[in-house]
């Protein structure tokens, strides 16, 4: 289960998720409320509104579908 | 008595070269415990180490025939998702599927088409979400507060 504090900033989020690219060496989960932590913490981080969204498609879109 | 020749050393690049194209033609070897060898092609010596680095990890390995067919219980383990969410994937047409009776099968060749497709397409989003942040200099921002380390 990914946290939203290793979500939130790139550079860990970008890591942990190649590392569960094929072949996987885990399968990485996390649930809405996660990312709408992650979306709250980024927006504080500067990111703007448009930023923000479009990280979220990309977050759905890579969901651990449950 | 002339002292012996020393060896010309120029050659020696070559026979070592040799000697290593040699070892290289030769190819993965299988040993039986009572001496006998087996040659076998470059691709299964390949397929063996890694079966057994993966053993050695304690990594459970299942060998499946690519014409094998799967349940829609078996096809969402293999992706990692749930069966409701895999049975939706079959009913929008993203996997082929056939019916014995009632029930829902796939080949492991559509499952794991399908799986490539989706990888390939997930590490192209990271990559274009990857490079957009960069651009923006968001990739590097520092946390505002200590809340989030």
């Amino acid at each position: 289960m990914l946290d939203a504090c290793v979500l939130a900033p790139m550079p860990l989020c970008d890591t942990l998720l190649r590392l569960a690219e094929e072949p996987a060496f885990y399968i990485p989960k996390w649930s809405d409320s996660i990312l709408s932590e992650v979306a709250r913490t980024i927006s504080k981080f500067g990111y703007s509104e448009t930023q923000v969204a479009r990280r979220m498609r990309f977050m759905r879109d890579a969901s651990p579908k449950q | 008595m002339p002292p012996p020749a020393p060896l010309s050393v120029s050659c020696w690049p070559e026979t070592i070269e040799a000697l290593y194209g040699n070892l290289r033609r030769s190819g993965p070897i299988l040993f039986g415990p009572h001496g006998e060898r087996r040659a076998m092609p470059e691709s299964v010596g390949e397929f063996l180490a890694e079966l057994i680095a993966g053993l050695q990890a304690g990594k459970s390995v299942a060998i499946i025939h690519n014409e094998a067919t799967l349940t829609t219980a078996e096809a969402a383990e293999m992706l990692g998702v749930s069966r409701q969410f895999l049975v939706k994937t079959l009913e929008r047409g993203e996997i082929p599927f056939h019916k014995v009776g009632t029930h829902r099968r796939v080949y492991v060749r559509d499952l794991l088409e399908y799986r490539r497709r989706r990888d390939r397409h997930r590490r192209n989003a990271l990559d274009e979400l990857v490079q957009a942040e960069i651009a923006e200099g968001l990739y590097t921002i520092e946390p505002t507060n200590g809340e989030h380390r």
